[in-house]
């Protein structure tokens, strides 16, 4: 029996040693393979269009707590061949945020920063060398080919909401070929 | 030959319960990593790591799960509470106000959620107020009533939810919520319990 002794304890140990490394792995796996999902069953639309969200209701169960005065447009981004070129009217309280294949939110730009209404965004792959000709456009470098864009517009009230959603109609996505 | 069998037996115990240990336990250690470094202020918290590329991977793998497309608190700041200023749990059969001084942001929001962290169903289709529709009292702070039966002023309608959370959000505060000590030290309104039914 004591010549198990030894053997136990280094299986004991090596058991941790791998599910710490395991762990880790599988931790660090978890948000591409979320977003994958995501993509694939809730945002399963064309790549490069946007997807103008109605307003949210109490009937609204996409998401888990949805904020009820944003009205949320939605692009799945794949820059892999082209960057794309985005346009969007802002409004009081407007917002564009960029998420990576990992979650991590690599861009946001708020209407006060913006210098331009519409605003233009190009978004290029990192193996991509782009000068917007126009100037006009913010050139963003995506960490990942694929990913989500989000346009959030603020309903201070509801008077504002049929300004908003006619702004967001004219938010616009567009492969730069 | 005796000591090659040992080693591979051993090496198969390890690779096996090592996997399945180290799979199981990522959301447990997940919610721990997170909820070790949120920011506590009161009945409220939040993580200020929420959506940013810095995140430790638990953090990220706790965000996927949890609050898919967080942004970074560089552009919001959301804030939970699931208790009362006394730490009791928010239940929908009591009635709460939820009072203090308007937050320091060019734009706030404060939502009640249900059980399943949905919006509550009212016939005033009432689920949030903000900076922009709050009535405010005459000193600039504000009152929002929670309950099931209705109330004057700024009223949430609890309806048939069966126990309630709350968000703050948070939206342009430049510099005011900007780091750990400013979200501890910071004026975040109460949520006192007035009683039940």
């Amino acid at each position: 029996m004591k010549k198990w002794i030894p053997w136990i304890g280094w299986t004991l140990l090596a058991v941790i040693v791998v599910a710490v490394i395991v762990n880790l792995i599988v931790a660090v796996c978890i948000p591409t393979s979320i977003m994958e999902a995501t993509i694939a069953k809730k945002f399963n639309f064309p790549s490069n269009q946007w997807v103008f969200q109605p307003p949210i209701t109490d009937q609204s169960t996409d998401v888990v707590r949805p904020a009820p005065d944003d009205i949320y447009s939605l692009c799945v981004y794949d820059v892999s061949q082209h960057p794309l070129r985005v346009t969007s009217m802002t409004t009081q309280y407007w917002t564009i945020s960029a998420f990576a294949m990992n979650t991590d939110n690599f861009f946001n730009l708020t209407s006060s920063q913006a210098k331009t209404n519409p605003v233009e965004v190009v978004f290029v792959s990192r193996g991509m060398t782009y000068q917007d000709p126009t100037g006009k456009a913010q050139v963003v470098t995506t960490p990942s080919d694929k990913g989500i864009l989000m346009i959030t517009m603020v309903i201070p009230n509801q008077d504002a909401l049929p300004g908003i959603l006619q702004a967001q109609k004219q938010t616009t996505a567009e492969l730069v070929k | 030959m005796k000591t090659i069998y040992k080693f591979l037996i051993a090496a198969a115990i390890a690779v096996v319960a090592g996997a399945a240990v180290g799979f199981v336990t990522v959301n447990p250690v997940a919610n721990f990593v997170t909820s070790g470094s949120n920011i506590k202020n009161g009945p409220w918290s939040t993580n200020l790591a929420y959506g940013s590329s810095g995140a430790n991977p638990y953090i990220k793998a706790w965000v996927a799960e949890n609050g898919l497309m967080a942004v970074s608190a560089s552009l919001s700041i959301y804030l939970a509470a699931y208790t009362d200023d006394s730490g009791q749990p928010l239940a929908a059969n009591c009635d709460y106000v939820i009072q203090g001084p308007a937050p320091k942001s060019g734009y706030w929001n404060i939502t009640v959620y249900n059980e399943n962290g949905f919006l509550i169903a009212n016939d005033q289709n009432r689920y949030s107020y903000s900076s922009t529709d709050i009535k405010f009292e005459p000193d600039g702070s504000f009152k929002i009533y929670v309950s099931k039966t209705p109330k004057q002023g700024n009223w949430l309608p609890a309806g048939n939810a069966k126990t309630l959370n709350v968000y703050l959000r948070l939206h342009d505060s430049g510099t005011a919520y900007s780091n750990a000590n400013a979200l501890k030290a910071a004026q975040l309104p109460d949520i006192v319990k007035e009683g039940c039914q």
